[in-house]
């Protein structure tokens, strides 16, 4: 009698009398909730070491550009004076981080560019830097620092940049 | 075929709990460690972030202690000697409670032969769960007063 009766209450009667597959839709349900929760986690941790990971490279970027900048400073003391405007192209070297740096000059104006590499901790940062005299009694320093080489296409490239007026 | 599978579904139903439940204990074991990895990466995430703030003071305050030396000398040349000599002496007081759980080390090295550039190093190191972990900045500093 109460087997006939909870065969007459099924969830689903059906013409064959079988009313399967509920628990396994349930459990797929629950499984693909639970995994999407799961993959929300991931990814905001994810998210959260790049951000760590790009603080780490703002850093190593702007060092770059300070050192570069401060190494254009030097340089342009009234003791070194090697961004002297003689209106030849003549090839410049100054020293900066322990190595030898050429310095190209634009022809006909006294705007200078070098190249300050292996700054950072691992050597792999590199400054971008302009020495703009073109305006009288005024001098324009632009350095842009690089998390990896000045060249790198790297999508992980953080640039930032130090402009000094003087 | 048709006849034995009408006659013996019953067992059916055991069958499918069961998928059901390996579905379902899968689906839990990859959410808790998800979960637990997430946790440590998050943990990391914040640790690195401190860590590159307290290096980055580090930097800052042998700029600051060059900076000092440069005003307050009678010259610029003078405050620069001073702070280049007294580069392996500095001290660097840690006080700060972010401190909890990392160590600094602040190096000032010469660059070369060169007494007009010094390079700054400062490394903070700390320690969790996966290991032990450090951040290094270094930056160089100058005597470009004149």
């Amino acid at each position: 009698m109460i087997i006939k009766n909870l065969q007459k209450n099924k969830a689903c009667p059906t013409k064959r009398g079988r009313c399967g597959g509920f628990v396994i839709l349930f459990a797929v349900t629950l499984a693909a909730i639970l995994l999407s929760i799961a993959l929300g986690v991931s990814n905001v941790a994810l998210r959260e070491i790049k951000f760590g990971t790009s603080a780490k490279d703002t850093n190593e970027a702007f060092f770059a550009a300070d050192i570069g900048d401060e190494c254009a400073l030097v340089n342009d003391k009234s003791t070194s004076n090697v961004f002297m405007d003689s209106g030849l192209g003549t090839p410049i070297q100054i020293n900066c981080n322990n190595s030898k740096i050429d310095v190209a000059k634009d022809s006909g104006r006294p705007f200078w560019r070098f190249n300050v590499s292996g700054l950072g901790n691992g050597g792999q940062s590199c400054a971008s830097v302009t020495v703009d005299k073109t305006v009288v009694d005024r001098t324009t320093v632009i350095s842009k620092g690089y998390n990896f080489s000045c060249v790198s296409t790297s999508p992980n490239l953080v640039e930032r940049e130090i402009k000094v007026s003087y | 075929m048709k006849k034995f599978f009408k006659q013996n579904n019953k067992a059916f139903t055991l069958v499918e709990t069961l998928v059901a439940i390996s579905i379902f204990t899968m689906s839990i074991l990859g959410l808790i460690s998800i979960l637990a990895s997430g946790i440590s990466n998050t943990g990391y995430a914040k640790n690195k972030m401190t860590a590159s703030y307290l290096a980055q003071e580090g930097i800052e305050y042998v700029r600051n202690i060059r900076d000092t030396d440069v005003i307050s000398a009678v010259d610029g040349q003078t405050g620069w000697s001073k702070f280049f000599l007294d580069k392996d002496n500095i001290s660097y007081p840690v006080t700060d409670p972010d401190f909890a759980g990392f160590t600094r080390k602040i190096q000032i090295n010469s660059v070369g032969p060169s007494v007009d550039e010094v390079q700054i190093s400062s490394t903070v190191s700390w320690t969790q769960n996966s290991g032990d972990f450090s951040i290094t900045f270094t930056e160089n500093l100058f005597n470009w007063v004149e």
